[in-house]
């Protein structure tokens, strides 16, 4: 038991390494070589923060749905959170086109009510949970039309609309990272203090309540915070949930153990995943630049198939 | 203590249960049997405050279930059922959980939480796969593993739900032992078996449930004399003397329309 700890101890230590190696490297590294400090302080470092976000907000944001929902599909681009934040965000932008400071909450309400749109479908049919999923896909696709209808009516009224289609990291400065940078650390660090409540959902609804957490009460509460910690993600990156999916099954593969643990480990994981991508895009094609959403799924894509048919069905 | 009062309940409009009223007592094993799709299993839900009763009440310890909120709930009455999802946590923590409701928010457990664990899990005897992910353990191993988490929650009341449908015998007759003791150590114990037998020679009081209504209330003794088990399992109980214990053989009845 000793050396299993030292073991995970150490893979931490090394996750670390990791993720710092990608921050430093995502800082020096550029489409310009030359490293002046105005890019320095306005483009490398917003864009390396917002990585950092990001990627912890939605591996953890994952980890949190497919702990509630009890299935492993369960993540924040499939059931309809982040096509119901894109919806209010594009929604938001063609009503008020200059307000952006709306656009974060207005893409943490349509998360929110995404989530709980698809909880209560699947309480109105007492769903199973692959039922759950398929419900959310419908509501993703619903609410993706809805954007594409929106943008088709006022197609002026979202700048960068692949971008935010597509998800990337371009254009983040402090300012635009500062409300959803504190929703996202807010929301970390109640999904670190809820973590024992969370991993009693893992043991399946009727046990967690006899063990006595209140079930009715935890688990919208639990959507909720996988809203926020999605929205405000959203909101600044643009759809790019993927990392949502596929990080959390990778943590499960690379550090089994206690739910804390692998909140932690998503906590590194994520924005090294993220980093990575975003690292890559940014000189695979220099000057040019390829959004990290692409990258993301196009890399993440097969090694989750990989995952998929190396285990043996682990966490379905 | 558990209190049903004229209860009614069921599913999508569908009654399963209707006006039953029981009560359950700590220091009695009670035995609930019935055919398939008698109710048994949503008389369990009901008792346990996961299914809300159509009308009636159900009380624990003179109180109104509904209004006694769901952490205190854990510390009066706990579940084992008969099937679990398959977490990836160790059995050791799992059996932790079972303190759940008794550690405040949030706080982790302490040593005398793993302490409390790991007592539960050498009675519920998988002492030794206490490091184990429950994901790696066997059916019957699994089935062992939330029973320390029950036997480490150590509430008042007791319910099995078809306990043993994953357990060989001998883990059968463990798990039969297990309830006993709890029982004689002044728990409430309530098992949902289908195995006539098996209530009869284990229980101290018995509720046969027939569509959705209790058909019969009393000792096995009690109900050997009634014509209860032909008119509703179809079967006639003939007691014997083995070595010294009494065993009970099934013999199926000629009744018409059992």
């Amino acid at each position: 038991m000793e050396t299993q700890r030292r073991r995970s101890e150490f893979s931490l230590r090394w996750q670390l390494l990791v993720l710092l190696l990608l921050a430093g490297l995502s800082l020096l590294f550029g489409s310009t070589t030359h490293l002046t400090l105005p890019v320095f302080l306005h483009v490398r470092l917003p864009r390396m923060l917002g990585s950092l976000l990001a990627g912890s907000a939605l591996a953890v944001a994952g980890m949190i749905l497919q702990t509630v929902l009890a299935n492993p599909l369960a993540s924040p681009n499939i059931l309809g959170i982040q096509s119901g934040a894109g919806l209010m965000t594009v929604l938001c932008a063609a009503l008020f086109p200059t307000a952006f400071g709306l656009r974060m909450p207005a893409s943490f309400l349509g998360a929110f009510l995404a989530s709980m749109l698809v909880l209560f479908l699947a309480r109105k049919v007492r769903a199973s949970r692959s039922t759950i999923v398929l419900a959310g896909l419908a509501v993703s696709q619903i609410f993706s039309a809805g954007i594409d209808l929106i943008l088709t009516l006022a197609p002026d009224s979202l700048t960068g609309y692949t971008d935010f289609r597509i998800g990337s990291l371009a254009g983040t400065t402090l300012n635009r990272l500062m409300v959803p940078g504190l929703c996202i650390v807010a929301g970390l660090l109640v999904a670190l203090l809820c973590a024992r409540q969370l991993e009693l959902l893992s043991l399946g609804l009727r046990q967690a309540q006899c063990a006595g957490l209140d079930v009715n009460r935890w688990m919208p509460g639990f959507l909720a915070l996988a809203s926020l910690l999605a929205g405000a993600v959203i909101s600044f990156t643009g759809m790019i949930g993927f990392v949502g999916l596929i990080v959390p099954h990778m943590v499960r593969r690379l550090c089994p153990g206690p739910l804390m643990k692998q909140l932690v480990s998503c906590l590194v994981l994520g924005p090294a995943f993220l980093l990575l991508a975003d690292l890559l895009g940014r000189t695979l094609a220099a000057p040019y630049e390829i959004p990290a959403g692409i990258l993301l799924t196009l890399a993440g894509g097969p090694y989750f198939l990989w995952l998929l048919l190396k285990g043996k069905g682990h966490g379905a | 203590m558990i209190e049903l009062d004229h209860v009614t309940a069921g599913y999508d409009g569908v009654p399963v249960l209707r006006d039953v009223s029981a009560s359950f007592r700590p220091g009695e094993l009670t035995v609930i049997i019935g055919p398939n799709g008698s109710g048994k299993s949503t008389l369990a839900s009901v008792m346990m405050g996961l299914l809300t009763p159509w009308s009636g009440q159900v009380r624990w310890q003179d109180r109104d279930l509904q209004s006694i909120p769901v952490k205190d709930r854990a510390k009066m009455t706990g579940l084992l059922s008969q099937e679990h999802p398959v977490p990836s946590l160790s059995a050791l923590r799992l059996a932790m959980h079972g303190r759940f409701s008794q550690v405040p928010w949030p706080r982790s457990y302490s040593p005398e939480d793993r302490q409390k664990a790991l007592e539960a899990l050498e009675k519920a005897g998988i002492r030794d796969l206490a490091e184990k992910p429950v994901s790696g353990l066997s059916g019957g191993q699994r089935q062992k593993a939330y029973l320390a988490m029950l036997l480490n929650q150590d509430p008042e009341m007791m319910l099995f739900d078809e306990p043993s449908t994953f357990l060989d015998l001998p883990s059968q007759r463990q798990l039969e032992r297990t309830m006993r003791s709890l029982a004689d150590e002044g728990h409430g114990v309530v098992a949902v078996l289908h195995d006539l037998s098996t209530a009869l020679k284990l229980a101290d009081r018995i509720l046969v449930m027939d569509q959705g209504q209790i058909r019969f209330d009393g000792t096995p003794e009690e109900l050997l004399k009634t014509r209860v088990p032909e008119e509703v399992f179809g079967v006639r109980i003939l007691p014997l003397m083995v070595e010294g214990q009494r065993e009970y053989i099934l013999k199926e009845a000629d009744v018409q329309g059992a």
